[in-house]
Order: C-alpha cells, then sequence, then structure tokens
C-alpha cells in the first residue's frame, strides 16, 4: 500500500534533483558565455554530469530492465556506471573550483 | 519605500541596506525622484551608438574595446557615452578577471524597460531595471572560494 507511493516520491525527489542541478548547470555555462569564465566551463559540465546525465543513465537503464530488454544482473553494472560518471563530475566541480581558487578575482 | 542603486542616498531615498553578499537581489526600480532627468534619458537614448551599446551590454557583458569595435567608433567616443550611461544608472562596471591576474572593466545593461506615461496633465517616467545576472553572480562568487 505504502510502497508505490514511496516510489513515486523518490522518482519525484530524483526528478526535483536533476532539474535544480541543471539549472545550476544552465547557469555556470550563461556564466562561461557571458564571462569567458573558463571555471565555469568545468561547473558546467560537471554539474551537467552530475545531475543530467547520472539521472538519464539510472532511468533508462531502470526502463530496459523492467520491460526486461536487459538482463536484470545487468543492475550492478548500471549502479557501477552512474558511480563512476558522478564521481567524473564531482572531480570537473573540485577542478573548477581550484581554477576559480587560482585567479586574484578582484571584489567589486 | 523604493531602494534605489543608481544615485546618492537620501532620506527619502535610501542606498540599500544590503549589497555586495547579495545572492539574489529583489528587482530594484527607481522612484520617479529618483529617475535620471527625462532630457538626459532622451537625449541618451537619441544617439544610435548608445543604443547599440545597451543592446549588446543586456546579452553579455562587454568592455570599452569591445564596444568600440561594434559601435565602429573610437574608444574615447565609447568612454564618453559610458560615463554618461553609468551615471544615468543604464550601464552598470563590473570587473572581470583575466588568466594574467590583472583583470578587465567590462559593462552590463541594467536597464530593463523605459516608461513614459502622459496622463492628468502630468508626465511621469520610470526606468526599471535588471535584476542582476544569476549566472554572473555565480561567476563571481565561485571566483571568490
Amino acid at each position: 500500500m505504502l510502497a508505490p507511493l514511496v516510489d513515486v516520491l523518490a522518482g519525484a525527489a530524483a526528478t526535483g534533483s536533476a532539474v535544480v542541478g541543471l539549472y545550476i548547470g544552465y547557469q555556470a555555462y550563461r556564466g562561461l558565455r557571458r564571462n569567458d569564465e573558463p571555471a565555469m566551463r568545468y561547473l558546467a559540465t560537471g554539474m551537467i554530469l552530475l545531475f543530467g546525465v547520472t539521472y538519464s543513465v539510472a532511468v533508462v537503464s531502470q526502463g530496459l530492465i523492467a520491460f526486461r530488454i536487459v538482463s536484470i544482473s545487468l543492475q550492478n553494472v548500471f549502479r557501477l556506471l552512474v558511480r563512476l560518471l558522478q564521481l567524473v563530475g564531482l572531480s570537473l566541480i573540485a577542478y573548477s573550483l581550484h581554477l576559480a581558487a587560482g585567479r586574484n578575482v578582484p571584489t567589486r | 519605500m523604493t531602494v534605489c542603486i543608481a544615485c546618492t542616498p537620501t532620506a527619502s531615498h535610501p542606498a540599500p541596506t544590503r549589497w555586495a553578499g547579495d545572492l539574489f537581489p529583489g528587482r530594484m526600480t527607481h522612484s520617479p525622484v529618483g529617475n535620471p532627468d527625462l532630457a538626459t534619458l532622451v537625449e541618451l537614448l537619441d544617439d544610435e551608438h548608445v543604443r547599440t551599446m545597451l543592446a549588446a551590454t543586456s546579452a553579455e557583458p562587454l568592455s570599452a574595446s569591445a564596444l568600440s569595435e561594434r559601435c565602429g567608433v573610437s574608444t574615447s567616443a565609447v568612454y564618453r557615452r559610458l560615463d554618461r550611461l553609468v551615471d544615468a544608472g543604464l550601464l552598470d562596471e563590473r570587473t572581470r578577471p583575466r588568466s594574467d591576474g590583472h583583470h578587465d572593466t567590462v559593462y552590463v545593461a541594467v536597464v530593463e524597460r523605459f516608461e513614459l506615461v502622459v496622463d492628468d496633465g502630468d508626465i511621469d517616467w520610470t526606468v526599471d531595471r535588471t535584476d542582476r545576472d544569476v549566472a554572473d553572480e555565480l561567476t563571481r562568487l565561485w571566483g571568490k572560494f
């Protein structure tokens, strides 16, 4: 009785995270375009990987497994892929942080 | 009470209490009392290069030399207009870090709408200023870490 509701809520929260993450990534991309700031390229790419790409991979893999297009034994492979993408995304954001910190940015 | 960022603060027209640390500052609208002089505004907007400069800097922050290229006029002619536009509160001056540690001064349009109302034997005008761009604020904050 409660399980489907929890599933729906979990899905909605995951979608919400993806949307908000992509919004920040989009603003970082605009920051890159507007200010030619290289740190924003890595921030934008990192955010999009971390939230957009991992979310898409998770949804697609769940769909493939649910409709038995691929074997359920691949579930852990998809999990690994999502984790790896998260790691790459976070590494890009960390790198972006160092790029930004390496600059002498005057305050307004 | 309307708070104005573009002119000298007075008792009836105070400076904003929060400014530098604001992530998402609210919309700031000039009250009529703080509007730039209508003649100054119209005179500025009568200039084709001024309109080009406002349009170009509404898309992205641009330096004086970039604006000089866009308008096809000398940098000194651009600076003359920039000074007047900043004074009138139509453009905002920002700094942009360069990879060599120095920084460029860039300009960004902060005017979104200019409204003239002729009504009841009176002429009134307002200049609506845009919120500061979220993407620019993110870039600035990210660089501060």
